[in-house]
């Protein structure tokens, strides 16, 4: 289901002149294999 | 696609791409439908792809980078469902939103178990104020927002999950 799949992202300056992206996925891994 | 964690040098000649320093921290769960539980997903493969500073792909026979294999890697996630990628903050190319692609894979035995491919956008503001600077700013600005993209869902109208049809994750 699409309803399983999250994601995000949240980006920063870093401390070394460029940028941290941090993403978080979420998916329906393990219950079945559908998308 | 290369194994490796830092995706700016070309395996095919060792160049390196030029850019701003991008650090992708990626999180995988494994979402329980019944209660929402998330657990760290382990083992999964991860693909990351993007374009380069002007909007060139690696990999692309159109644009001469057939034998490029540049902003291009895979990794497997450790123990607590996490994988990083060092590489350069994208380029935009015509008719898109700048992004990054990419690819979770999880494999049982030989047989590939599950497939999720979507695509990564990055903040307005931050994509405009990158390419004021050198190399982007030779490409000139920004050709789309994200609102302005096709495939672009919207953001998350609460800051935390949304997914990429820009439905809601429904506990």
């Amino acid at each position: 289901m699409d309803s399983n799949r999250i994601t995000q992202v949240n980006i920063l300056k870093d401390d070394k002149d460029g940028y941290v992206g941090t993403f978080i996925i979420g998916l329906n891994a393990t219950q079945s294999g559908e998308q | 696609m290369p194994n490796r964690s830092d995706l700016r040098i070309d395996t095919s000649n060792r160049s390196v791409q030029e850019g701003i320093p991008l650090r992708l921290i990626l999180h995988v769960y494994d979402v329980n439908d019944s209660d929402g539980v998330c657990t760290p997903l382990k083992d999964a493969k991860v693909d990351i792809w993007h374009s380069n500073s002007q909007g060139v792909y690696s990999g692309v026979q159109d644009a001469g980078t057939s034998e490029n294999d540049f902003l291009r890697g895979n990794q497997m996630t450790d123990d607590n469902g996490t994988v990083q990628f060092s590489t350069i903050y994208p380029g935009w190319y015509e008719g898109r939103a700048i992004h990054i692609h990419v690819k979770v894979r999880t494999i049982e035995g030989s047989t590939e178990d599950l497939e999720w491919t979507s695509q990564f956008y990055l903040n307005n503001s931050i994509n405009e104020l990158v390419h004021t600077q050198a190399p982007y700013s030779n490409h000139g600005p920004v050709d789309l927002t994200n609102e302005e993209d096709f495939i672009y869902a919207g953001p998350s109208t609460d800051g935390l999950e949304q997914n990429n049809t820009g439905k809601h994750f429904e506990r």
